[in-house]
């Protein structure tokens, strides 16, 4: 059997909002790509990005991206395609933005050949009405969207490839979406590229797999990896990672060359394992992927072959996330410096509580931890015998929907200072500002309620 | 002293993070041994257990044996989820880390 010889690479440059921004420009000056994905948005961002589209309509999208696409528009002229999921709640001031930047840098003759096309439809805040009245409950309690309705900040959809593969058939060099399911911003492009249809499961698999391998920047290529890590030699030319595709589906994910890091089997595997649920089941809007076929060889340094990638048809319905204020955070720190660092923090952490009693303060919960003795994990502490720690920073943390009795609890830290147990410094919290908590409400709903569509900007 | 007794980080490597309010956390055996040697001693309960501090309603354990892999689901282990958690850990990163700390 003949196989085309196009190979197709797609490189990421951003693993989240606050990723390096210069790292995109690296990856496109030495990756010798077709397509750049860039990963914005996680969990917690639709509702921060919400929060600022209410104080400026013309916000609400990542504002790095504008300026970034400014800093690789030569590359762009030249052919490079960039799908990123920069849009937030609003893909269309991102877009215009976009077009300001590249006509001041490329001149408008040059700017305006560049198509930039915005993908609409995963925004369902206008839909709420409807939403409500299908009853729609939490995938993870019994809270139904009715409840939530007037807290709601924001509520998206998973949306597939089906509105970015026309906005390329459509000429588009830059397509910019809103919440679109992550490893879909590597399969797109593909799909796109090798004509690969709906029924053609193994491929469209193939691609989500390479998404998810790559979605999370460095964590490919030997950022935070957990073997033998300190092997590695990390510094700051940290390589972003690349995959090279085959029109069969197989694929291979290396890095730019002269850049630090790794790619081998154990950096790829940990990244494989990462915030998935059933390995057999990884569900996205275009195909559900089954991870437990997969082969992984090493063909050449910082190259591995992926292939055994297995899909399964897609499913009848989407994830959405919606977000609701759900009260504030209050939030301290001290340093407890040594002798007896443990028994010094048990004893603040006493103070504190019986204060909180005596002033009768409205809080709804609170949290103690003593970082330095593994106390980021509730529990983690009594079992791991590290010997005592010269020093630990002392964190309060507390939060409820009284703001006023809030503010007055980040007021009772800082006395410690002078009233409590010896070796007390570094009093940096008790941050005035509370922190707005917008909880996270996932759910499904039938893939028909959700319809996108692209525009050219 | 822990570093005299044998522990899953002798065997494996590990990566962690959420989903929503759940966690999970992905060993990875070190060969064919070790994941045999893994899938008989950390069973659900041992890591529900080992985490109880954190209380997972549930703890449901993945084999990938082409990966040599296992994918450890904690349900409820983030408290509210990542957004609305106290703790420093709100997207459960440390967790792979704890888990290698765990005694074999």
């Amino acid at each position: 059997m003949m196989l085309s010889e196009k190979k197709i690479r797609i490189g990421c440059g951003q693993g989240f909002w606050g990723d390096y921004l210069d790292a995109p420009d690296r990856l496109v000056a030495s990756g010798k790509l077709d397509y750049l994905m860039l990963d914005y948005l996680a969990e917690v961002t639709m509702s921060i990005l919400a929060k600022q589209h209410e104080k400026n309509s013309d916000h609400g999208y990542a504002l790095d991206f504008p300026p970034l696409i400014g800093r690789i528009s030569s590359a762009v002229s030249l052919g490079l395609k960039v799908i990123a999921n920069a849009g937030g709640v609003n893909p269309k001031s991102a877009a215009l933005q976009t077009r300001k930047i590249l006509n001041q840098v490329l001149g408008e003759e040059a700017g305006n050949k560049i198509k930039i096309a915005i993908i609409e439809g995963d925004n369902l805040k206008s839909q709420l009405p409807e939403l409500a009245n299908l009853n729609i409950k939490s995938l993870d309690s019994e809270l139904k969207i009715k409840e939530i309705e007037a807290s709601l900040k924001s509520i998206n959809a998973y949306i597939g490839c089906d509105s970015v593969v026309d906005a390329l058939k459509a000429g588009a060099s830059i397509v910019i979406v809103g919440r679109i399911a992550d490893p879909c911003m590597c399969l797109a492009p593909l799909m796109y590229e090798y004509n690969w249809q709906a029924h053609e499961l193994d491929k469209l698999a193939a691609g989500v797999i390479a998404g998810h391998i790559i979605e999370c920047g460095t964590q490919s290529t030997g950022g935070n990896f957990s073997l033998n890590w300190d092997a590695i030699n990390l510094d700051s030319n940290i390589g972003f990672p690349i995959v090279e595709f085959n029109e069969d589906g197989s694929f291979v994910v290396t890095k730019p060359e002269g850049t630090s890091g790794v790619v081998n089997v154990d950096t790829v595997t940990e990244q494989l394992v990462y915030e998935i649920g059933d390995p057999e089941n990884y569900i996205t809007p275009d195909v559900i992927a089954d991870f437990t076929e997969i082969k992984l060889e090493e063909i050449a340094v910082n190259q591995v072959r992926v292939t055994g990638c297995r899909g399964k048809a897609k499913p009848d319905k989407l994830k959405i996330s919606a977000s609701y204020f759900d009260g504030y955070m209050a939030e301290g720190t001290l340093i407890l410096v040594g002798p007896d660092v443990l028994k010094k923090a048990t004893i603040c952490e006493k103070i504190i509580r019986e204060r909180i009693a005596s002033l009768t303060l409205d809080i709804d919960e609170i949290l103690f931890e003593r970082l330095g003795a593994f106390s980021c994990i509730p529990g983690m502490e009594e079992k791991l015998f590290y010997p005592e720690p010269g020093e630990v920073v002392f964190r309060v943390a507390a939060k409820g929907h009284n703001k006023s009795d809030l503010s007055k609890l980040t007021r009772e830290i800082a006395p410690l200072v002078l009233s409590g147990p010896s070796g007390i410094t570094g009093y940096s919290g008790g941050k005035k500002d509370l922190k707005e908590i917008y909880s996270y409400f996932p759910s499904l709903v039938d893939r028909n309620f959700v319809s996108t569509k692209f525009e050219i900007v | 002293m822990i570093k005299e007794q044998k522990t899953l980080r002798d065997l494996a490597h590990a990566r962690s993070g959420d989903k929503g309010r759940h966690a999970n956390i992905g060993i990875i055996a070190k060969n064919s041994e070790a994941y045999e040697e893994i899938k008989k001693v950390l069973t659900e309960d041992v890591v529900k257990n080992y985490f109880k501090g954190i209380s997972p309603s549930k703890v449901i354990r993945y084999e990938l044996k082409n990966l040599l892999a296992f994918n450890f689901v904690l349900y409820d282990a983030l408290g509210e989820g990542g957004t609305s958690s106290l703790r420093s850990d709100s997207q459960g990163k440390a967790l792979g880390e704890a888990l290698l700390h765990i005694r074999i």
